[in-house]
C-alpha cells in the first residue's frame, strides 16, 4: 500500500516536472534547428546563433540590456550594501517598519511597479521640464523616457534583493571579529574595510549577480518605462507579434544559459559564505 | 597594602555597570599590580567578563573611574588603549593566513612601521608561543590549541600595558588544557606584561595567578593570593568555590578568635575564625568548613581522640588519594580524602571520623 502512494506520487512529481521543463527544453531544441520555422526541426545547426549574431537590432538590444543590468546592479548593490549596513543598528517599531517596506518592494507585481514609475516619471519630467526651459531657455536639456528611467526601475526593486542577501549575512557573522579588529588599535574604518567588507564580500557579489540576472530578464517594468529604447526581452516581444523564429529561440536559450550561470555562481557564493559563518560562530 | 600610582597597571574606582534591570559591575574597586597574573573567578553572570571588556574598552561604566596605567580610561575607544585581548573563540579572521593575523595590530600603527620589520616582529611573536613556520597556514587549518596560541601572538605582538584574556582555555579539552596552563603562566613570566585572566574554574585560577578576585553578583567578594583564597576564606561562598570543603551548620554559641558553634544535633564544635571575616556574633548562623584532606578516619575499634562514629557509605578511588563518604549520626555526611596508601576501608565499615580542633574554619552561613 505504502509502495503504492510512493510509486504513484513520484509519477506525480516527474509528471509536473515534464509540464515545467518541456516547453523550456524544446526552446532550447528547437534553437538548434536548421529550417526556417520555430516548430518543424529539419536538422541540426548552428545557424540561428550566427543569423542573431549578426543582426544590428538584436545587438542594440543586448548592448541596452547589459548597460541597464550592469549599471542598475551596480547601484542596487552600493545602495542595498550601505542600507543593510545602517539597518543592523535599527532596532523596535522602525526596524518592523522598514524590513516591511523591503518584502513589499520584493513581492509586489512588476506591472505594479511598471505603471507607478511609469506615471511618476511622466509627472515628474512634465513638471520639471517647463521648469528648467524657464531658468535655462530653450537649449535646456530636456528629461525623457529612457534608459536611465529604465535603470532606476530596476534599482529600485533590485535594492531590496541585495539588502535581504547582504544583512542575512551581517546576521551571521561573528561580531567578535569587528571587536577584534577595534581591540588591535584598527579605526572603525579601517575595521569596515579590512574585516567587516572582506566578511560580506561573498554576500555583496552575490547579491550583485542576482540584481544583474532580475534586471536582465525583466520585460514588464522596461517595458512601461524605456520610452523608444528596446532591451532584448522587449525586442523579443515584438518580434514574436511577427511569429517566432528559431532566432527567438537562439536568443531564448542565450538568456537562458546565463541566467543559469549566475543563479548556480550565487548558489555558490552564498553556501561558501554560510559555511565559512558557521566556521567562525564555532 | 598600599601601593604607589605607578606600580598599578588596572584600577577600578567604584565601577557600575548596568545592562537594562541587570547591574553587571556593582561598585567595584580593585589594583592589579604591574607585571602580575591577575585572575577574575566567580560562575557565569557574576560579572568578570564585563569587567574585562570594561577594562578593554567595548563596554562604558555607567559610573565610577577605570585607569590603566595610572590614566584614566573614560571614552577612549578599544582602538586607543594599550590594551589587547584574546578572545573566548580567538576571533581569528578567516580571511587571512597566520601571519597576517598576528600582524594586524602592528599594520594600524602609524606612523607606519616598515613590511620588513612588522614580518621580523611576526616572526618572533610565533616563535615565542612555538609556532615558527605556520606563517602561511590558514585558522581553520589549524588545532583548537594552535589556534589559542595564535590568538596569543597576535595580542603579544603589540607588547600591550594589560593583556586580557577572555576564559580562553574553555574550549580545549582536559589535556590540552592543563599544558596550556603551564604554557600561559610561563609566558607571563617571560613577558613580564600584566596578565588579566578571566574564568569560571577555580583550578585554573589557582594554578597560574598570583592574585584571584572571587565575584558573585557584581561584586568582589574576596581578593587575594590562591593560598590566602584557601586558606582564609572570607565566607562560605568563597570555601565552597575554591577547593572543595565540607561545611556543617549551626549557630554560633560562643564568639571569638576561636568560635563555638552548636549544630542542629545539639553538638558544640570548636574552630578558629577565618582571619579576614568579620567578627561572628552569638546567634548568627554559620557553618564550620573543614577540607576533606585535613579529615581524619579510624576504625570504632582503635583508640584515639575525640570524634564522630559513622560507617562509609561510598567509595572512590582517584588513584594516589581515595576518597570516602562518610555517613555519620551527629555532623551529617562528610567527605574525606586520604593517601590511598592508608586506605583500608570499604563500603559499610564503621569508623570514627576526626580532626585537630585548628582544621576547621568557622565562617558566616549564606
Amino acid at each position: 500500500m505504502r509502495d503504492k502512494i510512493t510509486t504513484s506520487l513520484r509519477l506525480y512529481s516527474i509528471l509536473i516536472y515534464i509540464f515545467l521543463y518541456f516547453p523550456i527544453a524544446l526552446v532550447v531544441l528547437f534553437s538548434f534547428n536548421s529550417g526556417n520555422y520555430a516548430a518543424d526541426m529539419q536538422g541540426f545547426s548552428f545557424r540561428w546563433y550566427g543569423e542573431t549574431w549578426r543582426d544590428p537590432f538584436v545587438l542594440e538590444a543586448l548592448r541596452n540590456s547589459v548597460f541597464i543590468a550592469a549599471t542598475s546592479a551596480t547601484l542596487a548593490t552600493v545602495f542595498g550594501t550601505f542600507a543593510a549596513l545602517a539597518l543592523q543598528n535599527v532596532r523596535g517599531w522602525l526596524r518592523t517598519l522598514y524590513d516591511g517596506l523591503i518584502y513589499i518592494a520584493i513581492i509586489i507585481p512588476g506591472i505594479v511597479i511598471g505603471i507607478a514609475t511609469l506615471i511618476f516619471f511622466v509627472q515628474f519630467f512634465g513638471w520639471l521640464n517647463p521648469w528648467l526651459q524657464i531658468l535655462f531657455g530653450p537649449s535646456a536639456p530636456k528629461f525623457n523616457l529612457g534608459l536611465p528611467t529604465v535603470i532606476a526601475a530596476h534599482t529600485l526593486f533590485t535594492m531590496s534583493i541585495v539588502l535581504v542577501i547582504v544583512r542575512s549575512r551581517i546576521a551571521g557573522m561573528d561580531r567578535s571579529l569587528i571587536e577584534a579588529s577595534n581591540d588591535l588599535y584598527a579605526t572603525p574604518f579601517n575595521t569596515f574595510w579590512q574585516v567587516t567588507l572582506p566578511q560580506l564580500l561573498p554576500a555583496i557579489m552575490a547579491g550583485f549577480l542576482l540584481a544583474f540576472t532580475f534586471s536582465f530578464d525583466d520585460f514588464i517594468v522596461a517595458f512601461f518605462v524605456a520610452g523608444p529604447n528596446t532591451t532584448l526581452p522587449i525586442y523579443v516581444f515584438s518580434s514574436i507579434r511577427r511569429g517566432v523564429t528559431p532566432k527567438i529561440n537562439a536568443i531564448a536559450t542565450v538568456t537562458l544559459i546565463m541566467s543559469l550561470g549566475f543563479l548556480f555562481i550565487v548558489q555558490y557564493l552564498l553556501t561558501r559564505s554560510n559555511a565559512s559563518a558557521k566556521k567562525d560562530g564555532e | 597594602m598600599k601601593q604607589s600610582a605607578l606600580d598599578i597597571d588596572v584600577e577600578f574606582r567604584n565601577v557600575v555597570k548596568t545592562f537594562g534591570t541587570i547591574t553587571a559591575v556593582d561598585k567595584v574597586n580593585f589594583q592589579i599590580p604591574k607585571g602580575s597574573f591577575y585572575s577574575f573567578l566567580g560562575p557565569s553572570g557574576c560579572g568578570k567578563t564585563s569587567s574585562l571588556r570594561l577594562i578593554g574598552g567595548f563596554e562604558q561604566p555607567d559610573s565610577g573611574e577605570i585607569l590603566i596605567a595610572g590614566e584614566s580610561v573614560a571614552y577612549i575607544p578599544p582602538y586607543q588603549r594599550h590594551v589587547n585581548m584574546v578572545f573566548q573563540h580567538y576571533a581569528l579572521f578567516p580571511h587571512m593566513d597566520v601571519a597576517s593575523n598576528v600582524g594586524y595590530g602592528l599594520r594600524q600603527q602609524r606612523p607606519r612601521i616598515s613590511p620588513d620589520e612588522i614580518s621580523k616582529q611576526v616572526k618572533d611573536a610565533l616563535a615565542l608561543v612555538r609556532l615558527s613556520g605556520y606563517e602561511k597556514r590558514r585558522s581553520w587549518e589549524l588545532s583548537g590549541g594552535q589556534q589559542q596560541r595564535v590568538a596569543l601572538a597576535r595580542a603579544l605582538v603589540n607588547k600591550p600595558t594589560v593583556l586580557l584574556l577572555d576564559e580562553p582555555l574553555a574550549a580545549l579539552d582536559r589535556k590540552l588544557r592543563k599544558d596550556m596552563q603551564v604554557e600561559l603562566k610561563t609566558l607571563q613570566r617571560e613577558v613580564g606584561i600584566t596578565f588579566v585572566f578571566v574564568t569560571h574554574d577555580q583550578e585554573e585560577a589557582l594554578s597560574m595567578s598570583d592574585r584571584i578576585a572571587v565575584m558573585r553578583d557584581g561584586k568582589i567578594v574576596q581578593e587575594g593570593s590562591p593560598t590566602d583564597l584557601y586558606r582564609q576564606p572570607l565566607d562560605r561562598y568563597v570555601a565552597g568555590f575554591i577547593g572543595q570543603s565540607n561545611f556543617i551548620s549551626g549557630e554560633v554559641v560562643e564568639a571569638g578568635d576561636q568560635v563555638k558553634i552548636k549544630t542542629q544535633r545539639a553538638v558544640i564544635l570548636q574552630a578558629p575564625k577565618s582571619k579576614v571575616a568579620k567578627t561572628l556574633a552569638v546567634g548568627d548562623k554559620a557553618v564550620v568548613a573543614i577540607r576533606p584532606e585535613r579529615i581524619n578516619l579510624r576504625n570504632q575499634n582503635e583508640a584515639g581522640s575525640d570524634g564522630f562514629a559513622g560507617k562509609v557509605a561510598q567509595i572512590t578511588f582517584l588513584g594516589d588519594q581515595t576518597e570516602y563518604h562518610v555517613e555519620t549520626e551527629q555532623v551529617g555526611r562528610l567527605l574525606v580524602r586520604m593517601n590511598s596508601g592508608y586506605a583500608g576501608y570499604a563500603s559499610g565499615d564503621p569508623v570514627i571520623v576526626y580532626w585537630n580542633q585548628d582544621a576547621g574554619l568557622a565562617l558566616l552561613d549564606d
